[in-house]
Order: C-alpha cells, then structure tokens, then sequence
C-alpha cells in the first residue's frame, strides 16, 4: 500500500514516490496552468493591480438595469459595481423591479449627478429601451454634462444620433438583437483602465466575435458566429477618443 | 485509518466541492431579486463577494492539498491519473471562479 513521502529509490518510475519539492512544482504549475487555460479562453489579459484613472472626483455614473431573470439582475450588479464604485466619484445602480419603475429613482439619480459633477456616464443595461425620453425633460445646460452614453438594448444603435443631440459626448449601441453582455464585459473592463472609447469597442467587439466563434465550434447548430456578430457589433457615435480621465 | 487514504479522499472531495460555488451562483440571485428576495439590494456585492470568494478559495485549496498529497503519498502510477481526473478538472473549475472573482473585485 501507498504509504509516507520519500524521495524516488525505484528503478520503475510509475512505482516510484514524487518527492515533497516536486510535487509541490507539479500542483503549482496545474494551477498556473488552469488559470491560464481561463484567460485564454476568455481571450482577456489581466490587469493587475491597475490604478484608479485620474480625474475620478470630477465624474459620476448612473446605471440602470431592467427587469430580468435574477440571475441576469445579479450578475448585472455584481459585474458593473465595483467598477463603478472604483472609478466614479459617485454612482448609483438601479435595478427595475418592472419595466419603467425605476423612473422616479433614475431621474433623482441624474439630476444629483448633473448638478455635482461635469462628466455624467450612463450605463443603460436594459433590452430595448427608451430612457433617452427620461434624459428629455432635463434641461439643456444639464444634459451638456451627459458624456458617455453606453447601451445595450437591442436595436438601439439609431438612438445614438439623438443622444448626441441631447448634448452627450459619444454613445456606443447595437444594431439588432444582440448579445450585448458579451461585449459590455470587455468595454467595461478597457474603458475603465483607460482605454479610448475607439480602443476598448475595438477590443470588445472582437473579443465577443472570439466567443460567438468558440460558441459556434462547441455547438454548430445552435449558434452561427456570423450572424450573432452581425446582430451584436457595437459601433460609436460622437467622440471615440474620449477616454474615462478626458474632461468635458 | 482514515489518514492513511485521506490523501485518495481529496481529489473527488475537491473535484465534488466545486459544486458548492455553483449552487451558491444559482441560490444566490434569489436570495435578493426572486419572489421571496429576502436580502436588502445593497448588500449584493458584499455578500455575493464574501461567499463567492470564501468558495472560490476553498476550492483551490483543496485542489492544491489534494495535488500535493496524492503526488507525495502515492506512486506516480496511482498519483497522476487521479490527479488527471480529479484534480486537473477541480483545478479548471475553481479557476474559473477565483477569475470570475478577481475580474468582480477590479484585481485583474
């Protein structure tokens, strides 16, 4: 029977024990491996110990999600939080219990934003939508402070011209029924570290194209990477230089 | 007794802990959006966080334990298909949610 550590005294390598330093080499290197199986799959790099991007006392961000599965919901909430918590002065998280309900909490969120700081993010992470007519009823000097608009409702992206009128800076949405999640996680993720708009929807898009792809060769008949994507690609309107730290 | 097979123990012990973070996944979300929420929204990302990492590391541990006792008490012919089939996939699961959990926390 298999009994106490020793070092290797067998000729035949299979009887032989692995010695204390080995295998602890061995079970380091299976987790490194694993994690970086993760990371490859996702197709991310990570960012360790990223800094907080300057100008943070001079921003804020509202986000709002509408009614979903509770999963959906938490998971929403537990991606975007702390993003928000880090790299915002001030934020506020709303979370529908119907559609509409969050109006009232939604344009008292918005409207101590607006008055408190110069740059106003908005985070609408809700199926089709139209919160563009809450923003509507603000007025002009306030919705000026409205910078970036982030949109994952589905068939959204002609809203963006309208934000832009409305005074924001730059919008990003998706053009038809679209798996916007898959996109959002990386946006977030590079917009927040600093990226330009332009760099991190670059960026997400084809890291969400490398998904539908993975997707599609697990199961071809359910998915068709081509057609998600083309449903899914985030675009921009307005500034898509705009980085997280750029003043209005 | 059982110390002597602990160390065959711990590779399907780990591999089966890793179910402990995924039922806390589809409990959880219940827990504050279901029917019956019970829990205050403003504490979601705290104790999501608290349990999902407290799982998460867990689960390593185990797999780092289990790794480290059957490559050191076992022969090698015993050792690395248990570890191939216990916790080579232990591993994989819970680094996928000690990456989920960093990537929640802004760590990586």
């Amino acid at each position: 029977m298999d009994g106490k550590a020793t070092t290797g005294v067998s000729h035949d390598a299979g009887l032989r024990y692995m010695s204390r330093r080995r295998a602890l080499a061995v079970t380091f290197m299976l987790a490194a491996l694993t994690n970086a199986l993760v990371f490859a799959f996702l197709g991310d790099t990570p960012f360790v110990f990223a800094r907080t991007t300057p100008g943070r006392s001079e921003r804020a961000a509202l986000a709002i999600r509408d009614r979903e599965h509770p999963f959906v919901q938490w998971g929403s909430r537990l991606f975007t939080e702390r993003y928000l918590s880090k790299y915002y002065a001030e934020y506020w998280y709303i979370t529908e219990t119907r559609r509409g309900a969050g109006k009232e909490a939604f344009t008292k969120a918005l409207k101590h934003a607006l008055d408190a700081y110069p740059n106003v993010d908005l985070y609408l992470l809700a199926h089709t939508n139209e919160y563009i007519d809450w923003v509507r009823s603000f007025p002009e000097s306030s919705r000026r402070r409205v910078r970036f608009v982030y949109n994952t409702g589905c068939f959204n992206e002609p809203q963006g011209p309208d934000w832009l009128a409305l005074g924001a800076e730059s919008y990003i949405g998706h053009p038809g029924q679209s798996e916007s999640p898959y996109f959002y996680v990386f946006l977030l993720r590079y917009w927040t570290r600093g990226a330009t708009l332009a760099e991190a929807l670059e960026i997400g898009n084809r890291r969400m194209e490398r998904i539908f792809r993975q997707l599609e060769f697990a199961s071809p008949k359910r998915f068709n990477a081509k057609a998600l994507m083309h449903e899914s690609v985030a675009s921009c309107v307005g500034n898509g230089t705009l980085r997280l730290e750029d003043m209005q | 007794m059982i110390r002597r097979y602990e160390h065959f123990i711990l590779g399907p012990l780990a591999l089966l802990f890793q179910a402990a973070p995924t039922a806390f996944i589809y409990l959880a979300p219940n827990l504050f959006y279901g029917v019956d929420a019970s829990l205050p929204e403003h504490l979601l990302w705290m104790m999501s966080m608290t349990g999902l990492a407290i799982l998460s590391l867990l689960g390593m541990t185990l797999c780092y334990f289990a790794s480290y006792l059957l490559l050191t008490r076992s022969r090698r012919l015993v050792a690395f298909p248990m570890v191939a089939l216990f916790c080579a996939p232990a591993f994989l699961i819970a680094a996928i949610y000690l990456t989920a959990t960093l990537m929640f926390m802004t760590w990586i």
